[in-house]
């Protein structure tokens, strides 16, 4: 009982120190190297050491665990492994080794420790052709056989990208893959590596072959010691076969993306016809775009640009592009042909895809850099949500966009104020957009524009706080707006309406009058009144800056 | 050397669940103060009601009747006010039901937050969360004030009920970030909630 409480506790401990990592459940091991054999936790009676960072093994362990035969030459301090296809000999202290009649040298020599031969894993495993992988984060050295991975017909450097087995699970090198996940050879975000669980060894991350499976539906096909991905060797054939006409009849006849253009904050997708929408979404760190496009292929001309040994083309950026770090392009998939774009920006973008004459245009609208005491105007509702319907039939989405942009207007003429919107048109940001918005532009002040709506007898006009911290905000700013409206007054009120909840910087929502009631309607309509009011609430506003700052 | 302690846990666990048990069962029948039983009734409405009768022939209709409060707003939308209504529910109705209708009517010169319309069902669920399934195919025409009273109206008077713990509003089934725009609705309110409002 004791005994299963400390070692609970140590494992809780391991779990709060590592939370990226896994844990092995199967046996905590009372060693701190771990050694899993071909997918499995192997315990051994003399437990793997670090020398000099490297984790060698007693002899023994080497033959029982790796089919080898081990033989100890005392005399000659010698060392003699032989399997089925391979022979090393090696010397106690002697960097030098034989491997198949080869000279080898190796970065660190066997030893004797405690009258024990130990020899380093690493160098004896590669020599018999398995692959060898270190998790420093679990202190886990695995090995297992080798599996050739080929990739949309392209075979992967097999010293480079490594195939492991954990469990019964096979983990995949993410960096050969990544140009399904798009990320450019970026170093996994946090969000991404918990999404797709990936692991890193010293030989990079790496992804269960499950999880790509469920992400990505690219054929994956498994024969022997053989893993093909993407497009299989006997297509890849055929493909190569027809080489050389392919690309007229290609021409002729199906979609093509024909060139990829920037135009300041619209990139042009060049398509030969619009039959398809494109897929697309957004990554982060670093911030980047995916654009799929579906049934079609790229043109001869960004064909040519691809470098075939990442199958990725990329386009130049002009320098003074700030927004834009990197395009790149690929021939994602060939049955069905997919043409994935991957635009890489330097900070937080929304965007749309809409079509027009030449392909899809991609708009991009960037969160502006923060260069002064800013803002974020939220006119309420908007597209889908027209908010509250006036006494002749007018909508309070209306009023509101309008009393926003007179209001930004005067706001900046004012110096050292900086506005952000959350919309400068007829659309619809949820209200988690809206707050979302102010915080990633780490805004100052955050004021949402309402009016009310009830019976046509109510009147008047109220102003919305909820944290502590806006309550200041929200009596400036209610002493302007009764002077510009000159409705009745119905006070500054506390309430978690949701964007004044929700943001972290003083912020305020205003019920400038009601629509309902005629008069009150009647006036807000009035182009000299919402002048007025901006005015007003400009200057609420730069009273409130000139005092905290 | 861990069996003591081990007896203590048991046995304090017991003592609870003897403690809570015998809570429950004394004070039930009292914990729902405004509602009138009929003298022939059981205390416990929903469940008699959706029993399956043992004699189909004499089908016995099982109404259920409470004094309950329920909530409108003055004219100028500054307070709720509280009026007393019977209702009566059994064949086909639930109390929830019957008391949201109760929303919609107004006796004395005041004016509802809620219209018929708006609701489409509403549910209980064991555990007392009930469901509060809106249609907004007929927007009501208010602000973030009159959105405010909506659910104020409606939260007053689902949690006069002593089962109900929390209220989840949907529209057409789905959970939502607002109902007019402006409230959180997101996560379903809690009795201790009602402070904040």
């Amino acid at each position: 009982m004791k005994r299963f409480c400390l070692w609970l506790g140590a494992l809780m401990t391991a779990l709060l120190l590592l939370p990226l990592a896994q844990v092995y459940a199967d046996q905590p091991s009372p060693s701190p190297i771990q050694l899993v054999v071909e997918g499995k936790s192997i315990q051994t009676d003399v437990a793997p050491t670090l020398v000099e960072n490297r984790t060698f093994v007693p002899i023994r362990v080497v033959a029982t665990n790796l089919n080898a035969t081990v033989q100890w030459i005392e005399k000659e301090k010698k060392i003699e492994i032989t399997d089925s296809a391979n022979h090393i000999t090696m010397v106690v202290g002697d960097k030098m080794a034989l491997v198949n009649s080869q000279e080898v040298q190796m970065d660190v020599p066997p030893i004797v420790k405690e009258g024990r031969t130990l020899v380093p894993l690493r160098f004896v495993g590669e020599s018999l052709g398995t692959n060898v992988g270190w998790e420093p984060n679990t202190k886990t050295v695995l090995i297992n056989k080798f599996y050739s991975l080929m990739i949309d017909g392209n075979t992967v450097d097999r010293e480079k990208y490594k195939v492991f087995k954990i469990q019964e699970e096979l983990y995949l090198p993410y960096y050969p893959l990544e140009s399904y996940f798009g990320s450019g050879k970026q170093e996994p975000s946090g969000e991404t590596i918990t999404n797709l669980k990936l692991r890193k060894l010293d030989t990079g991350w790496i992804i269960p072959l499950s999880i790509f499976k469920e992400h990505y539906r690219v054929p994956v096909e498994m024969e022997d010691q053989g893993i093909y991905i993407g497009t299989t060797e006997d297509e890849e054939e055929t493909e190569n076969d027809g080489n050389s006409d392919e690309n007229t009849i290609e021409e002729s006849s199906s979609n093509q993306l024909r060139g990829i253009d920037i135009e300041d904050e619209e990139i042009i997708l060049e398509t030969s016809n619009l039959d398809d929408t494109p897929k697309h979404f957004s990554m982060t760190s670093p911030n980047r775009l995916v654009i799929d496009l579906p049934n079609i292929s790229l043109s001869n001309r960004l064909d040519e640009k691809v470098d075939p040994a990442v199958g990725m083309g990329k386009l130049d950026v002009a320098l003074d592009q700030d927004l834009i770090n990197e395009i790149r392009y690929s021939q994602f998939s060939r049955d069905p042909e997919t043409v994935r774009v991957v635009i890489e920006f330097s900070r937080k973008v929304n965007y749309t895809i809409q079509p027009n004459k030449k392909g899809w245009a991609v708009n991009l609208n960037a969160l502006p850099k923060k260069e002064g005491f800013l803002i974020v105007l939220d006119a309420g509702h908007g597209g889908s949500d027209p908010g509250a319907a006036g006494a002749i039939g007018n909508h309070e989405k209306d009023f509101t966009l309008a009393v926003t942009r007179l209001l930004k207007e005067q706001l900046e003429q004012m110096k050292g104020i900086q506005i952000v919107e959350t919309r400068s048109g007829d659309t619809y940001p949820t209200l988690q957009d809206r707050v979302q918005l102010a915080e990633d532009v780490a805004a100052d002040l955050f004021l949402s524009i309402h009016a009310n709506s009830f019976k046509p007898e109510t009147r008047g006009t109220e102003t919305y706080y909820y944290t502590e911290q806006s309550k200041d905000f929200a009596s400036i700013l209610h002493k302007y707006l009764i002077e510009a409206t000159n409705f009745p007054d119905r006070g500054v009120k506390k309430q978690n309406f949701y964007v004044i909840k929700n943001t972290t910087m003083p912020s305020s929502l205003l019920e400038i009058g009601f629509l309902t009631n005629k008069e009150e309607n009647q006036r807000m309509l009035d182009p000299g009144f919402q002048q007025n009011l901006a005015e007003k609430l400009s200057q609420a506003i730069y009273e409130y800056y000139t005092i905290n700052n | 050397m861990v069996k003591p302690f081990y007896f203590i846990k048991i046995s304090l666990l017991c003592l609870l669940i003897l403690l809570f048990s015998g809570c429950s069962e004394e004070s039930l029948p009292d914990k729902t103060p405004n509602q009138e039983s009929d003298p022939v009734e059981t205390t416990q409405p929903v469940e008699n009601v959706k029993q399956p009768e043992p004699k189909p022939n004499t089908p016995v209709v099982k109404v259920e009747k409470a004094d309950i409060k329920v909530y409108f707003s003055d004219l100028q939308l500054e307070n709720l006010v509280e009026e007393e209504k019977k209702i009566t529910w059994g064949e086909g109705t639930t109390k929830y039901g019957q008391a949201f209708l109760a929303l919609c009517e107004p006796e004395k010169e005041t004016t509802p937050l809620w219209k018929e319309q708006n609701l489409k069902d509403i549910q209980i669920s064991p555990e007392g969360k009930l469901s509060v399934n809106l249609s907004l195919e007929e927007r009501p025409n208010f602000g973030s004030t009159g959105e405010r009273f909506m659910v104020l109206s409606l939260l007053q008077t689902m949690f006069q009920f002593e089962e109900v713990t929390s209220v989840q509003f949907l529209i057409d089934n789905q959970p939502v970030e607002t109902i007019l725009g402006h409230m959180d609705v997101s996560e379903p309110f809690t009795k201790e909630m009602m402070a904040d409002l």
